[in-house]
């Protein structure tokens, strides 16, 4: 197991009259390769749930092991776990702050020692794992690229220390569809190609659903689903309940079903589901 | 129905660091009715929050004109009345509260006009019913969920009595369930207070129950019409950088793959019953 998590307990402000037990008794499991999503309602723990993977919160009680090891008791260097697991907030796009994009995309592999032709392979290597042209980008401020490019950049910052895990957090919030579309591709395709393991918090039922292979379902603080997407979406009460909600693909199928129609639901594209009902319903019923 | 909004030949051009203008609105011109809920999509840097911002004066035209309720933006003397019949709501809720606890925020406004005690308290009191807050008048507001918050800055705008609602993407940070709230809540503003709403958002399945769809690409209107017409299959929203709803987009695989599909069903629900 690449990730795991034991009991693992978080308590913000622990000892104060504003004590919020955030977590509690975390147990999961994410396999190196895997593409892992989490979704939840808003404060139900995600964001602080995955920021103890590399170690920027520490576990009030229980552990988060990395291979095995305990990451704080053991003397694990927390510097070169992040770069080996980076995480890549919300709105990354705030965060550059560099001249030229070359420097926002180095900064990273700058600080952990990286010098020269080696540094400008990196840069170059992140860049184009995002689909954005070294010559054309290198040079420019990052502050003149629209929306989606910074963000894009930001990533870019991320994948150039060549880590082994991204976490990405409400990754397209606020993008539009064709720069979700293209974004997701990317870290799809350096999923499947470069066996990157990706954990996604996200949001968005309808591109969680296509992308991963298990989900974890967070409320309150505790994990109450997990499974494969078919699975999880199955039950579709107790996610609307948590206040989430069905891909409305998936809504259509379950309905079908519920209608009496002999019908698979855990499809979560429009081709899938288009072909699933003209082969089920179109022959017979209609045609 | 009467116009609130008419948008004659809109050009905007916004200034760059070091000389030079980007055009952001290009010669556009729309006319908004009295009490409909027009939604506006359009990809990034289309030009619709630069658009958005013209409805109360926050930008003013380079070329062209706009008016409101009658009203030129452009002249000074009328820009409080137009804030006044054009309230915004933006994206992220948290840059939105200025006070400290709710019934407060939803004050805010109306204690800048000055409008006595007892109104004020009227007010405020329906502000809240309506989005459905009443039960957290005495809450700290950075303690409500996103959807609350969104729904706390559109009643901070209700109590104001306006006829316009312009928002700009005001669920792009909300989890699933608030969507549904701050949905539910500009649906019943429109429908039950007849309130002008102008809804722009980068989720196509938020715009299936809107009377008129504009489609904006490169600060111009390109496409304009119900939401049939907009993801009936014909419109090709791809090359635009959006997308069809997933359910439109069923749709029409079906209709290649033979089933006869009435226009008009957008919907999880309409399509069941076309299937069933």
């Amino acid at each position: 197991m690449l990730i795991e998590a034991r009991n693992l307990s978080y308590e913000y402000m622990p000892g104060t009259p504003f004590q919020v037990e955030a977590l509690k008794n975390i147990t999961l499991g994410i396999e190196k390769g895997s593409f892992v999503g989490i979704i939840g309602e808003t404060g139900s723990g995600k964001s602080t749930f995955v920021q103890h993977f590399n170690g920027l919160l520490k576990p009030t009680s229980g552990q988060l092991l990395v291979n095995g090891k305990d990451i704080w008791s053991h003397s694990i260097d927390l510097r070169a776990l992040r770069t080996k697991i980076a995480l890549l907030f919300q709105f990354p796009e705030h965060q550059l702050f560099e001249e030229t994009v070359f420097k926002d995309v180095a900064f990273g592999p700058r600080n952990s020692g990286l010098k020269g032709k080696e540094l400008a392979g990196r840069v170059r290597m992140g860049l184009e794992m995002m689909g954005l042209d070294y010559e054309i980008y290198r040079d420019r401020s990052p502050f003149t690229l629209s929306g989606g490019e910074k963000r894009r950049v930001a990533m870019a910052g991320i994948l150039a220390m060549s880590p082994e895990v991204i976490i990405l957090d409400e990754p397209t919030a606020g993008m539009d569809p064709l720069g979700r579309q293209n974004f997701l591709e990317q870290i799809e395709r350096l999923h499947r190609e470069e066996n990157l393991t990706v954990i996604l918090v996200t949001h968005n039922m309808e591109e969680i659903a296509c992308l991963a292979d298990k989900l974890f379902v967070f409320s309150r603080g505790k994990i109450v689903l997990q499974g494969s997407p078919g699975d999880v979406f199955a039950s579709a009460e107790q996610i609307r309940e948590i206040g989430l909600d069905v891909p409305s693909l998936t809504r259509l199928l379950q309905e079908l079903k519920k209608k009496g129609k002999n019908i698979r639901t855990d499809l979560f594209t429009a081709e899938e589901a288009a072909a699933e009902i003209l082969c089920r319903l179109g022959g017979r019923d209609r045609l | 129905m009467s116009k609130i909004i008419e948008i004659n030949s809109l050009t905007y051009h916004y200034p760059l660091e070091g000389g030079g203008v980007i055009k952001a609105l290009d010669n556009l011109s729309l006319k908004i009715a009295e009490g409909e809920y027009l939604a506006l999509i359009g990809p990034n840097g289309s030009g619709k929050s630069t658009l958005a911002r013209h409805l109360n004066a926050l930008l003013l035209p380079s070329e062209g004109e706009i008016l409101v309720e009658g009203l030129l933006t452009s002249r000074e003397e009328y820009r409080w009345e137009i804030r006044r019949h054009v309230g915004m709501v933006f994206q992220n809720p948290d840059n939105q509260i200025v006070a400290t606890t709710v019934e407060e925020d939803v004050a805010f406004g109306l204690e800048n006009l000055a409008v006595p005690p007892e109104i004020i308290r009227r007010r405020v009191a329906e502000a809240l019913e309506m989005v459905g807050l009443t039960s957290f008048s005495h809450h700290a507001p950075h303690l409500l969920s996103g959807g609350q918050k969104q729904r706390l800055a559109i009643a901070g705008i209700f109590a104001m009595q306006p006829r316009c609602l312009v928002l700009d993407e005001p669920t792009a940070m909300l989890d699933p369930r608030g969507r549904r709230e701050v949905l539910e809540t500009l649906k019943r503003l429109n429908r039950t207070e007849g309130i002008t709403v102008v809804h722009i958002t980068h989720f196509m399945e938020e715009t299936l129950e809107a009377d008129r769809i504009v489609v904006m690409d490169k600060g111009r209107l390109v496409h304009e019409g119900q939401p049939t017409d907009i993801f009936g299959g014909d419109i090709d929203l791809e090359s635009l950088g959006l997308e069809m709803p997933a359910i439109p987009r069923v749709v029409k695989i079906l209709r290649a793959g033979g089933l006869e599909i009435p226009a008009g069903v957008l919907d999880v629900n309409q399509l069941v019953n076309f299937l069933c």
